[in-house]
This record gives C-alpha cells, structure tokens and sequence, in this order.
C-alpha cells in the first residue's frame, strides 16, 4: 500500500470489482469527460493481462472508504519507456485534494520503482480540474492531440501533460530511503 | 525443511502470502537497499506460486521463509542459477528482527544447503555498497569480496553500485550447521 497523509493507494483486488464495476458501468460517475465505458467483473480480471499491463490502485481515505482509482499504463512499443496514468474519483469526494495526493503517491511510486524517465497524462481540453491535479504535481502540457478521443459521440481534443524524472528531481511524499 | 540453531528455513507456500504480501506493499518495511517492488494483489501473488514468471522457471529461483523456533516468520532467503551458470544468493530480515544474528544463520544454512545437495563449485551473492550489515553477514560466514559492480543496482529510482562476493567450496570445505550425514 502506497500511504500519503490523507489518502492511501491499495492495489485493486478481486473484493473491489463489484464496486469498480458499479463505478464505472454508472455514466454519470465518468462526467461529461469520459465515455461511457461498460465492463463485466469478468472484464477486470482480464486487465492485468493485457498487452498495456494495467495496474489499477483504490483510492482510499484514511477511514478506509474507497473513494475512486488510479492506475497505469504503458501501451507504446518496448523502447518507448514511460508509463501512463489515470485517474476518477466519486463526485461527492471531488475537489477537497485528494486526487492530487492520489497522483503524487503514484508519480512517487513510478520513478521510485522504474527505470523510467517520463510519466504522461492526457485529459480533455475543458477538463480544468484534472489538468490543475497535474500541474499541481510538476507536469506540463506538451500539446494538444487533435481528435484524439471519440467521448459522448463528437472526436474531442485532449491535451498531453508530461513530467520528467529530472523536474521530479524526489519523492514528495513516499520516503526514498527507510 | 533446513533447520538451523535459531532459525528454520522453509520453502515459501501459499501460506506465506500475508506476510510477504505485506512486506512486498510496504516499501519502508522492504528496506532501503532492496529496489521498489512493484505492488501486487492476492490474486497476483496466488498467480505467481502457481505459475511462475518465465525468468524464476529459467533461473530456478527457490525462495524460503526463514522462521524463528516459536514458527514466527522473520525474513526470506533465495538462490538463484543465471544465464552464465552462476549459482547466487539473496536473503532479508525485517526491520524488527536483525542484527540477532538470524540473517547470518539463514545465509549459512543456505550456502550449506548448496554445496551438500548440488555440485556447485561457488556461490556468489551482490550487495549494495552502502549495505554493511549485509556485507557483514558474508563475511562472517567466509566469502571474499571480488569487486564492485558499478551502477548494477536500481535502488528507489537510482542506480547504485554493488559489492561482488563469492566462496568457493574448497573454503567451505565442510557444512557448518548442516550435518554431512542424516
């Protein structure tokens, strides 16, 4: 478990995909930036298996309730090495830090553990508040990708936000040594 | 199982996943000369005894809990064959329970283990620089230090150099712990 001070990333277990399935078969918890994504228990037993090797975390408060996921992602050829994240959170939870916490832990946790030297994101143009998470935690957008994404029926822009394990320079939260 | 004078050592079983789970998803418990593993699931780690990544199947990785008398589990020892036939060890105690003199046991009873049950000629075994506990343990139980392997060693996000030690059975010579005859 990756531990911050007031959230805690735990990696998803076969208990959690009744409730990450409730996330995000419910259209509403994906907000006007997401597509609607439907998916089966069966489907998340299949994810750590993919090519792009996804490894989803619950996000969770310090009295244990799981408020959202975050997760990572490589899905460009062997030599591209970087990793992808992403993240969602219950709206009711939204807006009080906790996402930024929750992407701090994982940018911490990816450069501590990889031998990588970027870490990217994208989001949606209009999406402000995921763009103030990223910058928040030292990314920058690079650029836009025009048409990128195919999100309620119209192709959207997204933008790429990227963070270099030199301007990352050491963990904020998680300790480098014991 | 190898049993020693104050610790046991066991091959590791599907029992054994809280506590290596727990420590594998601890990253202050892990060490601070261990790389950050990455973090894994139950279902993960079930996978794992089950069907071992292709690398452990090639490098015959066997790992062992090491338990203390009263069945307490204490720490992990390894040993593994590379690509160039070099047969290596790795151990870790936790934090509450080192510099008792369990590590240095586990590691003898392991370098006994090999030499009486395969024909190996010598056991080599890497520890970070900065690591004098663990060198200590190596010495005490009669390897020599070869070299320095530089930036050998991906340690929380920075690549470290690593002290190279060996024995050779001839400076064995005979088990310590283990007995030659059942």
């Amino acid at each position: 478990m990756l531990e911050g001070k007031t959230v805690n990333l735990r990696v998803m277990e076969k208990e959690d995909f009744p409730l990450v399935t409730e996330w995000c078969n419910n259209i509403e918890f994906g907000g006007e930036y997401l597509s609607p994504l439907q998916r089966s228990r069966a489907g998340w037993e299949k994810l750590g298996e993919s090519l792009f090797e996804t490894k989803v975390f619950i996000i969770e408060k310090k009295d244990g309730s799981k408020i959202g996921s975050i997760w990572h992602f490589n899905m460009l050829a062997p030599y591209m090495k970087m990793q992808e994240i992403g993240y969602g959170l219950v709206p009711s939870e939204r807006g009080k830090g906790y996402c930024t916490e929750a992407a701090q832990l994982m940018v911490d946790y990816l450069f501590l553990s990889k031998d990588i030297a970027r870490i990217q994101a994208t989001t949606h143009t209009k999406n402000v508040a995921s763009q103030k998470v990223l910058e928040k935690v030292g990314f920058k957008r690079e650029g836009t990708l025009r048409k990128l994404a195919l999100i309620r029926g119209e192709w959207t822009d997204m933008f790429m936000f990227s963070i270099l394990r030199e301007e990352w320079r050491e963990p904020k939260i998680l300790t480098k040594t014991a | 199982m190898l049993e020693g004078k104050t610790v046991n050592l066991r091959v590791i079983d599907k029992d054994d996943m809280d506590f290596e789970l727990g420590l594998i998803n601890n990253m202050d418990l892990w060490g601070e000369y261990n790389g950050v593993e990455e973090q894994i699931s139950k279902s993960e780690w079930i996978k794992r005894i089950d069907n071992p990544p292709p690398i452990w199947t090639i490098t015959e990785l066997k790992r062992f809990i090491v338990l203390k008398k009263d069945g307490t589990r204490i720490g992990f020892v390894s040993h593994s064959i590379n690509l160039d036939k070099q047969v290596e060890i790795g151990y870790n105690i936790i934090p509450s329970e080192r510099g008792k003199g369990f590590g240095t046991e586990a590691a003898q009873l392991m370098v006994d283990y090999l030499f009486l049950s395969k024909n190996v000629v010598r056991i080599q075994a890497t520890t970070n620089v900065k690591n004098k506990a663990s060198q200590r343990v190596l010495e005490k139980i009669g390897f020599k230090i070869e070299g320095t392997c530089r930036k050998s060693g991906f340690v929380r996000g920075v690549w470290t150099d690593s002290y190279l030690y060996s024995i050779l059975r001839e400076e064995w010579r005979e088990p310590k712990i283990l007995t030659k005859t059942a």
